[in-house]
């Protein structure tokens, strides 16, 4: 699975520190996600989603291998 | 209290049991305890005075450890608990190894070196110590690796 989270980031204008403070989680839960090291619950995606007002599927996409 | 109920009440128990931690706080006292533990440890081995109280120490070394080991990080998040939950995982499997081999090793060294020990199982606080020890080292390596 690949995402868009630092592209989605860029646009608000916001660093990895204030995406986690919004959604309750460490800083490195957020770099780790960006980094396709760690996929999220599906909670943590639909808070994502309401951060960025945007679906999940629009910054997270299935790749051929999943 | 009708039988789906009674299984409700059942799942919602085995649920907080085995989402059970302690606070960040505990951590702090956690290894503290263990410190103080070891160096009573130490202690006890040079005098013969309190030596009667090893196992006691034994005891609350592994006890300090499991505060530790059972503590809740400054932000537990759901990757910490992913992170935690291979920790123990791992060593599970790493404790069962070591109960397995290390007697044999042991074993083997002291033939080769010309003894004639036989085949000694470990004791509980050996396997136990390993184990805790393992998570511990794993847990804060996958943090550090995130």
């Amino acid at each position: 699975m690949k995402n868009t989270i630092k592209v989605q980031r860029a646009i608000l204008d916001i660093t990895q520190e204030e995406l986690a403070k919004k959604i309750g989680v460490s800083r490195q839960t957020i770099n780790s996600i960006e980094k396709n090291r760690y996929i999220p619950s599906t909670v943590l995606a639909l808070k994502l989603s309401k951060v960025f007002s945007r679906p999940v599927n629009e910054f997270f996409e299935l790749e051929p291998q999943d | 209290m009708n039988l789906q109920q009674f299984l409700e009440c059942e799942r919602k128990g085995f649920d907080r049991l085995i989402h059970f931690q302690f606070s960040n706080k505990w951590k702090s006292i956690g290894l503290i305890g263990f410190v103080l533990v070891l160096t009573g440890l130490f202690i006890s081995k040079n005098f013969d005075a309190v030596s009667q109280f090893r196992p006691m120490l034994r005891a609350l070394l592994l006890v300090a450890l499991l505060i530790v080991s059972i503590s809740k990080d400054k932000q537990e998040d759901e990757l910490v608990k992913l992170l935690r939950a291979q920790s123990y995982v791992f060593s599970f499997i790493a404790g069962v190894l070591y109960a397995l081999i290390q007697p044999l090793v042991t074993f083997a060294v002291v033939r080769w070196l010309g003894g004639n020990e036989l085949l000694q199982p470990l004791s509980s606080f050996q396997v136990l110590i390993f184990m805790l020890m393992i998570q511990l080292m794993i847990f804060h390596y996958l943090k550090s690796m995130r």
